[in-house]
């Protein structure tokens, strides 16, 4: 009866390939990568996915986006992306030059936790050859804290594949008339998605290539859209940053590769313009800090450094996005940890109240026992 | 495809809106589901069907069919429906527009030619569906119509492109084909281009389907309201007549749940009663 074929095989799955520093999301089983915020990550759905694009909109002094923006980039550095930082207003190179260190957990402790010698099972010895179980099977943990005070160690950033994008300034002036350049799009962004594109196939990042070491591409571009980059409002509108954006968004979704982009949309006269390139990218998040209004004195915000506003979540591969449970956050900076928390808690409305039914709660001021001088 | 959408809209597998100009309209929330209900519906129904992606991918599309219950990859394989990547071509063109070397190419400009050759490339399309296919019921969709302008096509030449679809797919009530599109718009702002673009398809179409975020804001229970309204053209009703226009409409909040869409009326929702 022992014959040599039998139906009865192990069903080993055909498994995606692993890149470090991703992992797949629960909700649409697309692949996801941290943008360097944990927190953030948690916003999302888990972290961002790839091949979509995030924009942040910029705080008006645009230090707590590009502090975002930083902590994208330096998360592509302890995962050994590739990454790719464009910006007009500053060089890129100061951009990861200025990288926060990561906070390493002890290496010290793990390694008496995991010594072999008083690691012997007495009850469950069955369990001792088992191995040991790793969390993240690709060896890279899944989002970090930085540190504020630290920077990124050199040796790091050289190991890391870096390209740098700076558009040259006098081009951003060449244009003799507004109009003149109908249907072409503003050569500053046309240089920078040509970039984008050279880079995709040169580092087979497409999801066309085959390739044996797959890695991602992270895209990091600081104020898109400011003056440097050649924005100024026109009487008409111009549509070079959605072209812009719409042309990474089709590239980014056949490659893997993910971008965040900081734009400086408090700088636009007209907001059905913003509102136009909200709809292009895929996620939009806003951030207002509190520096310098009113805000900033009020006691309801004390703990907090501005208010972080979720505008746009993608909806991929399902028919709904990540819900959120309320979109009141905010963000705080601490020396090590940047966080977006929950302003407020939400009205309880849900279909299962949370809490148990208070029944015997007396109502304030009709106690039995008059001991106050309120009750009656 | 979700019975309850059915119900409140009239329609089923045995009767689809054929010659009917669906818009539906998304103002604050995402419209989207609808979409994926009217192409199960005529997956269900074994009819043609041609998508055009000017938004999402067709993986997308793929990955949600499979969730909801209609297959788009046996769909695709039994010819009877077609994807146009216009997201891929759209972007491609940008690309290709910038590069210095290809100034002369008249084809490839973001403009009025693109929207030409998209015309025809659906045209060809639904030939070559009705030719694989028996029934002649096509259903053809554009998920995002207010991309095409974001990316810098005029507005009018948009507007005619509808038209023209209008007239290849269902140039009457009887005909047996449907329009549908996707615009998006903000209430909170006014997009001068924009608003042209929503008054002139609404006024052509058949049907809107208006999908708004509630009012008092976010809430995980109910996420929007969807709104009908049903344009009946006089000369359907009476051929001879002077029958008023008859505009109908009805109004039905909704939750989406990972793979179905609940209905309820205005103040009805499981978490409030």
């Amino acid at each position: 009866m022992a014959g040599p074929a039998t139906s009865f095989k192990k069903v080993t799955r055909l498994k995606a390939p692993l890149i470090p520093g991703t992992k797949p999301s629960l909700h649409n089983n697309q692949l996801l990568v941290s943008t360097g915020v944990p927190s953030f990550d948690n916003t999302l759905g888990g972290g961002l996915a790839i091949g979509t694009v995030l924009l942040i909109e910029e705080d008006v002094y645009g230090s707590y986006s590009k502090l975002m923006l930083k902590f994208y980039l330096a998360e592509a550095v302890l995962s050994k992306h590739s990454m790719l930082v464009a910006s007009a207003d500053i060089d890129p190179r100061q951009l990861t030059k200025e990288l926060p260190g990561p906070i390493v957990v002890d290496p010290g402790v793990e390694a008496t936790i995991s010594g072999p010698g008083d690691n012997d099972m007495k009850i469950a010895w069955r369990y001792q050859n088992m191995p040991q179980v790793q969390s993240s099977p690709s060896g890279v943990q899944f989002g970090h804290y930085y540190d504020m005070t630290r920077q990124m160690s050199e040796d790091l950033l050289q190991a890391t594949d870096i390209t740098y994008f700076h558009p040259e300034v006098q081009d951003c002036h060449c244009r003799s008339s507004p109009s003149g350049c109908h249907g072409k799009m503003r050569p500053s962004y046309a240089r920078l998605l040509k970039a984008v594109k050279s880079h995709i196939e040169r580092g087979n990042f497409s999801t066309d290539a085959q390739s044996q070491q797959r890695n991602v591409l992270r895209i990091g571009v600081h104020s898109l859209g400011s003056p440097q980059w050649g924005e100024e409002e026109v009487g008409s509108y111009d549509p070079s940053l959605c072209q812009f954006l719409f042309a990474l968004r089709a590239t980014l979704r056949s490659s893997y590769a993910t971008a965040i982009i900081t734009m400086p949309t408090h700088l636009f006269q007209d907001t059905a313009f913003t509102k136009r390139v909200e709809h292009v990218c895929d996620t939009v998040v806003r951030l207002d800090s509190f520096v310098g209004s009113d805000k900033e004195k009020n006691p309801a915000f004390k703990e907090y450094h501005g208010l972080f506003q979720v505008m746009k979540l993608p909806r991929l591969n399902a028919l709904t996005c990540h819900e959120l449970d309320t979109y009141d956050l905010a963000f705080k900076l601490r020396r090590k940890k940047f966080t977006i928390e929950k302003l407020h808690l939400p009205p309880e409305l849900a279909d299962s109240t949370g809490r148990s039914q208070e029944d015997d709660a007396v109502a304030p001021c009709s106690r039995t026992t008059n001991t106050n001088k309120l009750d009656f | 495809m979700f019975p309850e959408i059915n119900n409140f809209l009239d329609i089923n597998p045995s009767s689809l809106p054929n010659g009917k100009c669906i818009v539906v309209k998304q103002c604050g929330t995402d419209g989207s589901f609808l979409l994926h209900h009217l192409l199960s519906l005529y997956g269900h129904g074994n009819c043609n069907a041609c998508l055009v992606g000017v938004a999402q991918t067709f993986n997308h599309y793929k990955s949600v069919s499979d969730k909801v219950g209609a297959s788009l990859n046996k769909w695709k394989e039994s010819g009877k429906f077609a994807f146009i990547d216009a997201l891929k071509e759209i972007g491609q063109i940008t690309i290709e527009s910038t590069s210095d070397t290809s100034i002369g190419d008249v084809v490839d400009t973001l403009d009025v030619s693109y929207l030409k050759r998209l015309y025809f490339v659906i045209k060809s399309a639904i030939q070559q569906l009705s030719k694989q296919g028996d029934a002649s019921t096509v259903l053809v969709m554009i998920d995002d119509l207010t991309m095409l302008l974001h990316v810098g096509i005029p507005v009018l030449s948009v507007i005619h492109f509808v038209q023209y679809l209008r007239q290849l797919v269902c140039p009457t009530h009887n005909s047996s084909g449907c329009l549908t599109v996707l615009v998006h718009q903000d209430l909170a702002v006014d997009d001068d281009d924009l608003n042209i673009l929503v008054r002139q398809l609404c006024h052509s179409s058949d049907m809107i389907l208006h999908v708004s975020g509630l009012e008092s804001g976010f809430c995980r229970d109910v996420h929007g309201k969807l709104t009908v309204t049903w344009r009946e053209s006089a000369e359907k009703e009476h051929p001879s007549g002077w029958n008023k226009q008859q505009e109908k409409t009805m109004e039905m909040q909704f939750k989406i749940m990972d793979k179905n869409v609940c209905l309820f009326a205005p103040g009805t929702s499981a978490a409030v009663l």
